[in-house]
């Protein structure tokens, strides 16, 4: 066969349309683009999810920052007198003053001028940053309640109320004039 | 030939499917379950009974278990004010080990999990008498 010849028969052969071959590289476009749905929806469902744990592992990681936060700074306020001692007795009390605030005589005993010493540090916000920052509770908020033990009376109430379920309170007992047990319970919140 | 190769991908799109349904699964089991900061119970515990044992101790209430005819009131008083999730066990014993009251926190089962004891020791008309306080986390109720 002459190289004309071969030319010849290589422009005459037949086209194939339409044969398996395009029919096969149809099916595989269709497999694709419904696996690549179904992965898709997968990874967005995964997404949403991990996102979802993730806010609730932050809350987590805060709520248990503000506990603690409320367990240590309730000790230091119900079970030391602070430092120095007699801080309730410096009239105009600042932050060279006091570097720890106490308001109790003995473990659980609360000092009157103490507390009554706190209660009028309550209007003044630079009075209440002081003890926040005095208490380890910089950058939260908190509130105190002394009330009865049935919670029907409440004798003392200091700082600002969250109105918040997911605040850290630290529920404590005290002693108040010697003799009268009373429940104390420390909010912090931010 | 095609027909097979269809039929292996297809067994192998359903093992991914249960694989990634256990996996939402244990996803929707682990967001189910609730954040309890355990790292601090611990704590939270011994102080609340440092507490207890502190103001009844103080307050003279410890002692009045020791009056004829208590009906241990004002102990139980304390014991109860405490969080609804805390459980107290107070027992009061004379030096020679006898009994001298047992005081419960009501709706309380026995300690499954951590707990903390507290001890106190005081006189009483010339007798020394022991107070254990036991606390613990009611499972039951949340926290």
């Amino acid at each position: 066969m002459g190289l004309a010849e071969k030319d010849a028969r290589f422009r005459n052969r037949p086209v194939r349309r339409g044969m398996p071959g395009t029919s096969k590289a149809q099916i595989w476009s269709l497999d694709l683009i419904s696996g690549m749905t179904v992965l898709s929806i997968m990874i967005l469902l995964f997404v949403l999810e991990w996102n979802y744990l993730a806010l609730r592992w932050d809350t987590s990681a805060s709520y248990r920052e503000m506990l603690g936060k409320a367990v240590y700074a309730s000790d230091a306020l119900f079970t030391t007198p602070g430092d120095p001692p007699g801080w309730e007795r410096i009239a105009n009390l600042t932050g060279d003053d006091v570097s720890a605030i106490g308001l109790a005589n003995s473990r659980n005993a609360l000092d009157s001028q103490k507390m009554d010493k706190l209660m009028a540090m309550n209007a003044s916000q630079g009075d209440y940053d002081l003890i926040l920052s005095r208490l380890g509770l910089s950058g939260c908020q908190m509130h105190l309640t002394i009330s009865d033990l049935a919670g029907n009376a409440t004798y003392y109430d200091y700082g600002r109320p969250s109105g918040l379920n997911n605040s850290a309170v630290a529920d404590r007992f005290v002693l108040l004039n010697g003799s009268v047990v009373a429940k104390a319970e420390l909010e912090v919140w931010r | 030939m095609e027909h097979a190769s269809h039929s292996r991908g297809f067994a192998i799109t359903l093992d991914a499917i249960a694989a990634l349904s256990f996996m939402l699964m244990a996803l929707y089991f682990i967001e189910s379950t609730s954040f309890n900061p355990m790292a601090l119970k611990g704590t939270e515990l011994k102080q609340i009974s440092l507490d207890t044992m502190a103001v009844l101790q103080k307050s003279g209430r410890l002692k009045s278990v020791l009056l004829p005819n208590y009906n241990g009131t004002s102990v139980k008083e304390v014991i109860a004010a405490t969080p609804s999730q805390v459980c107290m066990d107070m027992t009061v014993m004379a030096i020679n080990g006898t009994m001298v009251a047992s005081i419960s926190k009501p709706g309380c089962g026995a300690a499954v999990t951590q707990s903390q004891t507290v001890y106190r020791i005081f006189s009483y008309g010339g007798t020394v008498f022991t107070t254990t306080l036991k606390s613990w986390y009611n499972e039951g109720v949340p926290g």
